[in-house]
Parts: structure tokens; C-alpha cells; sequence
């Protein structure tokens, strides 16, 4: 059975494309796995060694030390201490994996790299890399605090790099001249997260409505007939394949719509929710070893992280109420002031119409997933006693745009 | 009309006629009873173009034994307005009206050149574009259309003028299955094929940057002809290694694969008020002035930057690698330059630019046209009562029933 395109689970990339990453990762890192490269960003698994390296832990970051604060910035060099120190601090998300990680004097980080583009202007370039990861690490942080399910950040680093008029790239310390052109890496490092994401997960357990005719006798047959109109529509149909619906994959869509909820009370609107920006940690065995864990089954409830908050927006306040998210609603006035008071009920119903369509075009029929999203979702606000701006019930009607999408 | 002067039409050269490249899609037999093709089997269409200032007409012609389509002809005519002004409904439509009907015969006759009477034997249909649009630009030439239906007796095509510029764009380029950039006056759109639809992933959602580029050069008393967009490229050209221009930061907004130009425009008009503003190069004295060739600048990269971005989204999304630019803005160089940095950098390949599909004519009206008619697109093949034009006609409303149903990529 051929499967199309998305059905196909993410192969690891073997190569990088844009710049190779800055010397500081490449020199400090045991190893350097390259997990995923999106439009905007490289998503880097680190293995760092950290034997020997704990007692220097105290470099010269600039690290706050408040509990409560756990982000460090780090200015123009980032080094192993630093970064196993960072990843020392105890963490909700991996305490299985922190212990077993003080005995193998190694640990894991995700470094998230934003590189230099070449087609944009240097200045754009340097101020649109260097926000656009700080506005990550705020919404990742504002999540933590709410106790929303993400990775914790550990440092944020910025290496400037020069390239003169050859292309060829220098630190910064080197001479400067004229027509030589500034650019510059922003690195964000974070948890590394067990399991997989959700779409892996569903992806793992698609299953095929195969029809009678195997596929390729039948596509000959239709070929030799020179039956065009039934060729093409047979082309069409061989591809189908469905998402499996069972008490589990339920039970994660339910945890994913309280997750969001979580996260909207918390202020923070993800701006790309989909399955591929969503980890399950502790997913459950396929379905044919179910029947014998059947009596577990009901007490399962999905372990769910929210990564990849790259579109994120973050509000001052946390409490969200009806009457003043109607009255910011400008996008353009919004484009200047990263921080507003608050997020109106349609950026929210965005996220969950984004989420939406990703399921439904990502997981072919998918609708009751979605459904289970929702009333996850509804019934985390109907448990706090408020209620959510009838995000759920107006998400098609109040977008202008996708209305009309097929 | 008598009201309008020789010099309110552009001078433009025509499109170029040489054949098209070509997509492997035979087109299926059994749709063939719709429609006559020629003595020599051939399916001729004239394609009639008016959505916007442009008024084209093209002949397009099918040859089955070699699977090829080629353009026989594709005269055309531009509405220039005054300076200081954008192009109007109401002059729009009487330039058309004007000039459609010597289009059509330049274009037959240039097509056909030793008939007497290239309607009676050689078209098998006629398209023309419903919209989207202005509105009585759009009625003159549909107008056109219906009567030659009637007066030649070919049934009419009726054709989504965005999927025309695709379907162009694929055919000329070969590219079988490429991101598009939609950019023109009146519209931005990130467009990619999934599961019988241009779906539309990334848009503008307030103005066009065509808008937004013609707003901008009429403030700063930049010329409409050949057109504003090219005189802000001109100006913007001047940045060179030895004196480059100065980089004035303007509001950036992406919201995930859209964008916004409306909130960048206000800034910038501001921006020609302040004191600093010296319109000339030689009147620059301090670090802190800028000039109308620093903000084309500057209001280019911005720009740009931002187009670049959402289609580079939209190819990690789709896991696609090729990127096809139509509409007017796509003529720009700098865009050009921008998007090919961008696709080289993810070993993609960026299609060639050409007049064919980014600048409006009737040729590639005749394309959709002809795919339309070849796979018997019920939506396209329209009754006479059905030919009412539209302003808003969306890209992903059109069933592209020639191209397989596959499901894939999100939209
Ligand atoms: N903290 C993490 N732990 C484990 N894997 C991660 C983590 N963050 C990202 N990934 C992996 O990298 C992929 C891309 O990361 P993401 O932040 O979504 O980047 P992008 O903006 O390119 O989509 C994810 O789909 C996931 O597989
Ligand atoms: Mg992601």
C-alpha cells in the first residue's frame, strides 16, 4: 500500500541546510543530532558531557539564581559547565531521566537555532532572530509558571557572526571592515522531552481500508482499459487510510483540549497548534497488546507537552475575561507592543481552528478527535467556574478568512 | 471613446509567443463530446483578460499528436492612469470597451494569418475571466465574450483569473507541483495543490502589496508608467556596495503564514511628513535623513522579507521544494533575488520568471480555459445564464478537477 506524502512518519534528516551551526555548539556539545528543520528554526538534540564539569558549574554566566526564575541569559559564549549546570536543576517533565543522567556524566538538551538569512536584510535579520527567540523563551517561561506542560528553558545565547564581502565567516572579536556585513545565531535551549510527538503517535496506528482488488492489479486493469475518468478516481481512493479511534487515542485528544485550555488561561495563545508541536511522553502500546491490559486502561491519562512556541503571543495578566478580549482586537496595533493586556476570544478560537484543521487534514477522519479536543477543552473552563468566551462554539463563524476553505 | 487619450495606454511590448513547456497530463478522451476541435484535431481557445488594467487577448492551441500547448497570439493593452492617481472603474472599463475588440482581431488574425475567417474553423471555445476583479472592467470584456458566443456559436469558459496565472505558470515552467506566490495589485496569496483545490495557505490580511507599493509611490510622487511598482524598483536600485542606501526600519508583522501591509503603510507615509525626509539623494546631509530611495529601499526589504517567509512556510509545511512566483510584483528582481536565496538555501528550485504568467493576459486565460474544457469541468463550462460576473471569487472555490485528488499536505 502506497501511503501519500503526510501520512509517512518524519524521517530523520541526515543534512542541514543554511549555515553550518556556531562553533560555540558544535565545540561543547559530545553530539549534535539534527532532530528537525523547520522554515524558521533547527531543532538540535545536544548530548553534553558533564563529567567533571559540575564542580565548575558556577561560571560566568549571568545566571539569576531565584528559584523561581530559571531562565539564564547567556552573553556571547555559552560552554559545558554553563550548560550542565543549566540542565542540572531539578525538572517536573524529566525526573526519571535526570537521575539516570547524573550516573552516565551526560545529559540531553534541545537546542532550538535560529539562523542567519540570506536573503534579508542584516539589520532585519539580526532584530527578527534575536525577538523571535526571546519571545519563545516568554511564553515558555509564562507557561511553566502556570504549570502548563512544557519544556523548561535553560539558556538563551545570541553569537554574532561577521561575513565579509567572500562570504566567509569571522567572530566578532576580528577586524572590521567596511562592507562586511553582521549577522547573527540565536540559540534557545531547552528540556529535551521523552516519547514522541502526537502525530507520530496516530500516525503508528493508521490503519488501511484496503479495498478487494489488491492496488496494482487493478491499476492495471484500468490502464490496459484506457479508462481515464476511472483511473483518476482510482488514483484518488488508493490512498485511504484512517485514523484509529479508540479509548486511548480519545483519552489524548481529551488531555490535549485541557492542555490548550490550560495554556489560554495562562495567557499564552500558541499560534500553531498542531499535532507535530504537541509530545506525548507515555504513549501506550499498540493495539494488539490492549486486551491484555485492559483493566489498566481507565486509569491512563496521556502525558502530554506543549513545545514549539515559536508563534506564541503572551499577555500581562493571566485571568482572561469577556468584556475587555473584545476590545483589543487590531492586529496592526498589535504588530508594535510585544505585550498586551489581554487576548480576545477570536485569537483564541484561532488556535483552536488551527488545531483543528490540523487534525482533520493531517489525520484522515479524524472528527471525533476533534470533538474530544473541544470538550476537553470546555470542560477545564466549566471546572475552573468561568467560562471560555464561547471560544469553542463560534471558532468557524468568527474567522473572515478560512470560511471559506473547502 | 473619444475621452480617452492615445497616451493612457501603455506602450508595453506584447506577451511572448514561443511555445509553452510542457505537463505530462494527457488530457482524457471521453470529455471530447463537449466540445470541436479543428480539421486537423486541433483545440484552439481565445482566452479574453480584463480583471484589473490590463486588457488581453490570446489564442491557445492544443496539439494532440504531440501533447503540447502553444500560444498562437496574445496581444494586449494597459490602461495607464494619470500621475498621482490609481487606475479607476469607471475609465478602466471604457479602455477595455475600447480596445477589445481590435484585440481580438489582432489576435485572430495574428493567430491565423492566411484565413479569411479563423472563428468559423478553428476555435473550439471561448474563456474569459469571471473574476476576482473590478467590476466593470471585468463586465466589458465579459460582454465581449458572450456575444461572440452567440455571434460563433462555441460555448464560453468561464475562468478563475488566479488559476489562470497557475495553470500558466506550471505549463510554461513544467512544474508539476510547486508553491505559488500569488503577488499583484490586488492580491497576496500563498497557494499550494492538496486534494483538488488551490488551497490558499498564507494571505494578506488587510492590503495587497501591490496596493501598498502604488500607495506608497504616489506619496512620494513616483510615476505610473510603465508602472508605480517599477519605479519604486528603480529608485530602490540605486543601493550599490560603494554608496548604499540607508535601512530604515519599518513595522514587520507575519501572523503565522499571513501577513499585513496596512499598519507598515501608515508608518511609512508618516515617515515622508517627518523633518528628516529629503526627497533627493544630493539634499542629504546628516546620518539621520533619509530619502525617498532609502525608503523604496527599505520598504522593499521589508516587504519582501515577509513573502519570502510565509512561502518558506508554507514549503517546510507541504514538504514541497519548488516555488513558482505569478502576478505583477513577480516581475520584481529584488523578489526575485530574495526568493531564489531562500529556495537555493532548502535545495529547492525556483521557477523561472516570465511575462506569460505574471503579467496579466489572455493567454493564460485561455489555459485554465482549456484545462477546464479537456477534463469537463462543470463549474467552468458555463450557460450563458451563468456568466455573471464576480468581484470576490476565491482560489480554492474552483474544483481543479485535471489534477488528482490526492490528500496530503494541510491546509
Ligand atoms: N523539547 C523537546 N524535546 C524533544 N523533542 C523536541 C523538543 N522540541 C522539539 N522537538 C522535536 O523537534 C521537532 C521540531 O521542533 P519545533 O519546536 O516544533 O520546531 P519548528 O518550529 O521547526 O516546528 C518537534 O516536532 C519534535 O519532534
Ligand atoms: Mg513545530
Amino acid at each position: 500500500m502506497v501511503m501519500s506524502s503526510s501520512s509517512t512518519t518524519i524521517t530523520e534528516p541526515t543534512a542541514w541546510y543554511g549555515p553550518p551551526p556556531p562553533p560555540e555548539l558544535t565545540d561543547n556539545a559530545a553530539s549534535l543530532e539534527l532532530l528537525s528543520q523547520g522554515a524558521e528554526a533547527r531543532v538540535w538534540l545536544a548530548t553534553i558531557d558533564i563529567s567533571g564539569a559540575i564542580s565548575k558549574a558556577d561560571g560566568s554566566t549571568k545566571s539569576s539564581s531565584g528559584g523561581s526564575k530559571r531562565s539564564v541569559h547567556v552573553g556571547s559564549g555559552i560552554n559545558v559547565p554553563q550548560l550542565s549546570s543549566l540542565a542540572q536543576h531539578p525538572s517536573p517533565l524529566s525526573d526519571e531521566s535526570s537521575s539516570s543522567s547524573s550516573s552516565s556524566q551526560s545529559v540531553k538538551v534541545i537546542v532550538k537555532e535560529r539562523f542567519p538569512k540570506k536573503y534579508r536584510h542584516p539589520a532585519l535579520d539580526m532584530s527578527l532572530t534575536k525577538s523571535r527567540t526571546k519571545g519563545e523563551a516568554r511564553s515558555l517561561i509564562r507557561c511553566k509558571r502556570a504549570e502548563v506542560a512544557c519544556p523548561k528553558v535553560l539558556a538563551i545565547a545570541n553569537w554574532s557572526n561577521l561575513k565579509d564581502n567572500d562570504g566567509n565567516v569571522h567572530k566578532k572579536s576580528e577586524t572590521t571592515k567596511a562592507g562586511n556585513v553582521c549577522t547573527t545565531s540565536s540559540c534557545l535551549f531547552i528540556e529535551h522531552v521523552q516519547g514522541c510527538t502526537v502525530r507520530q503517535y496516530f500516525e503508528q496506528r493508521l490503519e488501511s481500508t484496503a479495498t478487494q482488488d489488491s492496488p496494482s492489479s487493478k491499476r492495471q486493469r484500468l490502464e490496459e482499459e484506457g479508462d481515464d475518468s476511472n483511473l483518476l478516481e482510482f488514483k484518488q481512493q488508493q490512498d485511504r487510510v484512517t485514523t484509529v479511534i479508540d479509548s486511548h487515542t480519545l483519552c489524548v485528544a481529551y488531555n490535549i483540549g485541557t492542555l490548550v485550555g490550560k495554556m489560554h488561561a495562562a495567557g499564552v495563545v500558541h499560534g500553531d497548534l498542531t499535532t507535530s508541536n504537541i509530545m506525548i511522553q507515555n504513549p501506550p502500546p499498540s493495539t494488539k497488546d490492549i486486551t491484555n491490559q485492559e483493566t489498566e486502561e481507565r486509569s491512563w491519562e496521556a502525558d502530554l507537552v506543549l513545545i514549539d512556541f515559536g508563534l506564541a503571543t503572551s499577555t500581562n495578566s493571566t485571568i482572561v475575561t469577556t468584556a475587555a478580549a473584545a476590545s483589543s482586537n487590531d492586529a496592526s496595533n498589535n504588530s508594535k507592543k510585544p505585550h498586551k493586556q489581554q487576548h480576545s476570544a477570536e485569537e483564541k478560537a484561532v488556535d483552536l481552528y488551527v488545531l483543528e484543521r490540523a487534525f482533520l487534514s493531517t489525520h484522515p477522519e479524524s472528527e471525533p478527535l476533534v470533538e474530544e479536543v473541544l470538550k476537553g477543552y470546555r470542560e477545564f473552563f466549566e471546572g475552573m467556574g468561568s467560562n471560555n468566551d464561547g471560544c469553542t462554539e463560534g471558532r468557524m463563524g468568527m474567522l473572515p478568512r478560512q470560511f471559506s476553505i473547502g | 471613446m473619444t475621452s480617452l487619450s492615445s497616451s493612457s495606454t501603455a506602450t508595453d511590448p506584447p506577451c511572448p509567443i514561443a511555445p509553452l513547456h510542457n505537463l505530462p497530463i494527457p488530457p482524457p478522451s471521453h470529455f471530447a463530446h463537449l466540445y470541436k476541435p479543428n480539421s486537423s484535431g486541433q483545440t484552439v481557445i481565445l482566452g479574453i483578460e480584463g480583471s484589473a488594467n490590463k486588457c488581453g487577448v490570446g489564442v491557445l492551441c492544443y496539439n494532440p499528436t504531440t501533447q503540447t500547448y502553444q500560444t498562437l497570439s496574445n496581444p494586449r493593452k494597459t490602461y495607464v492612469s494619470p500621475a498621482g492617481c490609481g487606475f479607476l472603474p469607471k475609465e478602466t472599463a471604457w479602455h477595455h470597451q475600447a480596445h477589445v475588440v481590435a484585440l481580438i482581431r489582432a489576435a485572430l488574425s495574428e493567430a491565423f494569418p492566411n484565413e479569411t475567417h479563423p472563428h468559423k474553423t478553428q476555435l473550439s471555445a471561448i474563456a474569459f475571466t469571471l473574476g476576482p476583479g473590478m467590476g466593470g472592467p471585468l463586465r466589458s470584456c465579459a460582454m465581449a465574450a458572450r456575444t461572440l458566443s452567440l455571434l460563433w456559436k462555441v460555448p464560453l469558459i468561464a475562468v478563475n483569473h488566479c488559476i489562470a496565472h497557475i495553470e500558466m505558470g506550471r505549463v510554461a515552467t513544467s512544474a508539476s507541483d510547486p508553491v505559488v506566490l500569488y503577488v499583484s495589485g490586488g492580491n497576496t496569496q500563498v497557494i499550494a495543490y492538496s486534494d483538488g483545490r488551490y488551497r490558499i495557505f498564507g494571505e494578506t490580511i488587510d492590503i495587497a502589496v501591490g496596493n501598498c507599493l502604488d500607495r506608497f509611490a504616489r506619496v512620494v510622487g513616483l510615476s505610473n508608467d510603465p508602472s508605480p511598482g517599477y519605479n519604486i524598483e528603480l529608485e530602490a536600485r540605486k543601493h550599490c556596495q560603494e554608496r548604499p542606501l540607508k535601512f530604515v526600519e519599518l513595522p514587520y508583522v507575519v501572523k503565522g503564514m499571513d501577513v499585513s501591509f496596512s499598519g507598515l503603510l501608515t508608518f511609512i507615509e508618516d515617515l515622508t511628513k517627518k523633518k528628516e525626509f529629503v526627497k533627493n539623494g544630493d539634499e542629504k546631509q546628516g546620518e539621520e535623513q533619509f530619502t525617498t530611495a532609502d525608503l523604496c529601499y527599505s520598504l522593499q526589504e521589508t516587504i519582501f522579507a515577509m513573502l519570502v517567509e510565509i512561502t518558506e512556510r508554507t514549503m517546510a509545511h507541504c514538504g514541497q521544494n519548488s516555488v513558482l512566483i505569478v502576478g505583477g510584483v513577480g516581475c520584481n528582481k529584488r523578489l526575485q533575488h530574495m526568493m531564489a536565496d531562500m529556495v537555493a538555501d532548502r535545495g529547492g528550485t525556483l521557477c523561472a520568471m516570465d511575462h506569460r504568467y505574471c503579467i496579466d493576459n489572455g493567454a493564460m486565460i485561455a489555459q485554465a480555459g482549456m484545462f477546464g474544457l479537456q477534463f469537463g469541468s462543470e463549474s467552468m463550462l458555463v450557460k450563458m445564464e451563468e456568466t455573471q460576473c464576480t468581484q470576490r471569487f476565491r482560489t480554492d472555490q474552483v474544483e481543479v478537477v485535471w489534477r488528482p485528488k490526492t490528500r496530503g499536505k494541510h491546509a
